[in-house]
């Protein structure tokens, strides 16, 4: 009679775990979802941003030469088709988005989706070296105040850190050029769109993501830093820097990245400001002066493209966090 | 704890600012004068609206750079005449009927000559009512057609006399029919001026290189870099950082500090355009309605200190009318209202309002040099005579579509800087203060009548009487504030030769370079 052992011999690992190792960090359902939902988001806010447009006035009034006739308002806002009821408008809008063309640009003359398109090279170069400026200036920050044992390294960066938060991003962004343009001549005042251009505006968002990226990631860090399996790490003596990048740092990432998609969605509405300062050729600068010279046709489609990349940005970020932090997956 | 990681931290932000850094060679520098083969740089103060030349444009932004592009039959020089373009020569049949020499050397950019049958085409679109550029409206009121007589000659027929027609056709811009078919001209530009467009950013400027096909004298710039700096802080900083040539409308307070430069110059004199304060006398039961309410305005309002406080002494009170020296001709008889606050006590008492009254200005920021100091101070004098004047901001197009607006609806106050564009231009020296103008909110029916008849004058004696006639009737009705002529203001590079235009057109070709 055999007995049977006591411990079962070793086998090949379940095809399961196979399966699940090889299994994306999230789900396509997951991600269609998410998709679907953020469609309906950019719907509500081009139609939101369509009402309260239209119903503020007629821009038509902005093109009227000041010799013109009276009546010359009533011509231009029929030949525009301003006239109409704003609902009337308002479907033919959808109508022209479904059959795949906008109205027309009242200032630039034509299709204004391609206007806005060929401006996103210029944001995304922006916002991608505001976002990385702040994100490492925001991580350098935020790691030594949770982990410096001096007391002015621990308080003085971050306390800097939050006090500029409170002061607005044009501000910051007149101060640099004051300074680095005007006294000390490095980089120039007027955009021309290369890299000398980009360095201020890129640290005028940088300033703005730094407070909060730094807090949250020394939240994180304190509350890795007390967790038992660190404390086990030590105690099997890793080597300080395995200890940092590996069980700290990584561990810290999570939320952090949560707050850098967040902050990213924020830079594209925070570009607006800085590209207007700096006369960056970006999205955002065309979307201000959209709205000051009343090309609705404009704005609206400014608007589907920078809600459209805020929703893929937070896309991009839960996807990322959830590989960096798999208690995320569920 | 960690330090290896702390320094890897702090490396590798050094390292990102470092890069970032060192990619910007070549920083903006000290502020040369040009020198020959260099790009002209010259600033403009507004956002540029298209360059389509058929729907107008801003002096300080689509304007000038249109007017480097194109050509019209006329032009106008620094001192507001008007001058040959296109047309070489004028001259009436009948009060009805003019006939318009061209030249025919002029061509386009790309090579193909500028005919007279380009001219009528232009035209007849213009006078199209459903055509959608904008400049045609002024001409639709008193232009019937134009017709090819010869190669080189157009008549014009006028539904009424227009004594001044040669200067009304300035801004009236020949473009190319076959290109104007194929394309967009609010961002496409095809024309028979000293420059063609090389690459256009409405949001930030455009640049112009020279048009091999110009039939003029050939501009001292191969290049020129259109730059938009809508801002009083952005214009001062690309000063003071050498990065511009030229830039006009800076705030004459701002001057000061370009004054001792090695590398600029200062301008600071009398524009063109009057500022004045438009009056809604049309609002349900507003007190403006009386006369002696508007008269004791005008004598409650302190010019000259306004002027040597605010405006550097640049400029003087109007004469109490929109015309003055040296660029239209006023009316010798009528003289500014004095500064009298005891005067206007008593007519505000005669009519009604010893107790005081509260009126609104609404002003949209940034769009006049000086406006919202100069605004407080008139609020300051006016309440010494116990006038209470809110003043309301706007952005500009709601403060230009309460302008436009219902009489009940608008302010009581705006601003108008608007002037002739040429000698003797009657509708735009007088059409804001007609009852009939868009933005008018006035109720002036002798003065648009005496202005009505000067406009359709077939004589220039005829003219210039009825002009007086106007010119007192809205002084002593006082249809307006009279404050002072627009200050003219810029900053110009040593190295540049530059005849100042006082109505602000900023053309390229009129920029050239001091001689070595």
């Amino acid at each position: 009679m055999s007995v049977p052992p006591i411990v079962p011999a070793p086998t090949d690992p379940p095809r399961t775990t196979v399966a699940r190792r090889l299994r994306a960090p999230v789900g396509w359902r997951y991600i269609g979802g998410r998709l679907l939902t953020g469609l309906v988001a950019v719907w509500g806010a081009v139609t939101l941003v369509f009402f309260a447009l239209y119903a503020t006035g007629n821009p038509a009034i902005l093109l009227v030469p000041p010799d013109a006739p009276p009546d010359e308002i009533a011509r231009l806002t029929h030949l525009l088709g301003f006239d109409r009821p704003l609902p009337v408008q308002y479907a033919h809008f959808l109508a022209s988005v479904l059959s795949g063309t906008f109205p027309d640009s009242i200032r630039y003359g034509g299709d204004p989706l391609p206007i806005a398109l060929e401006k996103i090279p210029a944001s995304l170069a922006l916002g991608l070296a505001g976002l990385l400026i702040g994100a490492l200036l925001g991580g350098l920050v935020g790691y030594l105040s949770a982990t410096a044992r001096s007391a002015w390294l621990g308080r003085v960066p971050l306390g800097l850190a939050v006090s500029i938060e409170s002061v607005p991003t044009f501000f910051v962004g007149i101060v640099l050029v004051i300074v680095f343009a005007v006294q000390l001549g490095w980089f120039p005042v007027t955009s021309a769109g290369d890299a000398s251009s980009l360095v201020l505006p890129a640290l005028t968002l940088a300033f703005a993501f730094v407070p909060a990226i730094a807090r949250v990631f020394r939240t994180a860090l304190l509350d890795v830093l007390q967790a038992e399996h660190i404390r086990t790490a030590r105690a099997k003596g890793l080597p300080r820097h395995t200890l940092a990048w590996r069980h700290v740092i990584a561990n810290s990432l999570g939320t952090t990245l949560n707050v850098v998609g967040i902050q990213a969605g924020v830079l594209l509405g925070g570009a607006v400001v800085t590209e207007s300062v700096f006369g960056w050729p970006g999205i955002g600068q065309l979307s201000v002066n959209a709205v000051q010279n009343r090309d609705y046709p404009l704005v609206i489609v400014c608007v589907l493209v920078i809600s459209l990349g805020f929703v893929l940005i937070n896309l991009v970020v839960d996807v990322l966090a959830a590989i960096v932090e798999p208690r995320l997956r569920s | 704890m960690n330090t290896r990681p702390r320094r890897l931290l702090v490396g590798a932000a050094a390292a990102v600012l470092l890069a970032v850094l060192s990619a910007c060679g070549g920083a903006a520098g000290g502020g040369s004068a040009p020198r020959a083969g260099d790009i002209l740089r010259l600033g403009l103060s507004r956002q540029i609206t298209g360059i389509n030349p058929h729907k107008g444009g801003s002096p300080d932004s689509s304007g000038s750079i249109v007017g480097s592009i194109y050509e019209s039959l006329t032009q106008i020089a620094p001192d507001l005449t008007v001058q040959p373009s296109l047309a070489t020569s004028w001259t009436t049949v009948d009060p009805l009927t003019w006939r318009f020499t061209i030249r025919t050397d002029s061509k386009f950019s790309d090579g193909t000559p500028l005919t007279a049958d380009d001219v009528v085409w232009n035209f007849q679109q213009l006078l199209d009512p459903d055509y959608k550029g904008t400049a045609g409206a002024p001409l639709r009121k008193y232009l019937t057609s134009v017709t090819k007589v010869d190669d080189s000659t157009l008549q014009f027929n006028l539904s009424q006399p227009a004594l001044d027609l040669p200067g009304r056709l300035w801004s009236i811009y020949i473009v190319q029919p076959t290109f104007a078919h194929g394309h967009n001209l609010d961002n496409e530009a095809l024309g028979s001026g000293p420059y063609k467009l090389d690459a256009l950013d409405q949001e930030n400027g455009a640049t112009l290189s020279l048009n091999p096909y110009y039939a003029g004298p050939k501009p001292q710039f191969a290049q020129v870099r259109y730059t938009v700096l809508a801002s009083e802080a952005q214009r001062v900083a690309a000063l003071r950082a050498g990065e511009q040539d030229l830039i006009l409308n800076l705030d004459p307070l701002d001057l000061a500090q370009f004054r001792n430069s090695d590398t600029y110059d200062t301008v600071l004199g009398v524009g063109n355009q009057p500022l004045t304060l438009a009056i809604n006398e049309r609002k349900t039961g507003t007190p403006l309605a009386d006369p002696r309410v508007r008269q004791a305005l005008n004598y409650a309002t302190d010019k000259d200190t306004i002027i040597k406080s605010l405006l550097q002494g640049a400029v003087t009170p109007l004469p109490g009318q929109v015309l003055y020296d040296p660029f239209q001709q006023p009316n010798a008889a009528v003289s500014a209202y004095p500064y009298d606050p005891e005067k206007a006590k008593q007519l505000l008492a005669e009519a009604g309002h010893a107790n005081g009254l509260t009126l609104t200005v609404l002003l949209s920021s940034g769009t006049y040099v000086s406006q919202d100091a100069a605004t407080q101070a008139i609020a300051a004098q006016w309440a010494k005579v116990g006038v209470t004047l809110k003043i309301e901001q706007q952005p500009f197009p709601a403060w230009l579509q309460s302008q436009y607006g219902p009489d009940d609806q608008a302010a009581d106050f705006y601003y108008i800087m608007w002037g002739g564009s040429f000698r003797g231009d009657v509708t735009g020296n007088f059409g804001p203060f007609r009852s009939d103008h868009i933005q008018s909110h006035l109720n002036a029916p002798e003065f648009d009548d005496l202005t009505t008849r000067a406009q359709n004058a077939t004589t220039e004696a005829e003219k210039t009487d009825l002009v007086n006639q106007a010119v007192q009737n809205a002084h002593d009705q006082a249809h307006a504030i009279f404050l002072y002529p627009s200050p003219f203001t810029g900053v110009v590079s040593k190295g540049l030769q530059w005849t100042p235009k006082p109505n602000r057109y900023l053309y390229a070709q009129g920029v050239g370079r001091v001689s070595p």
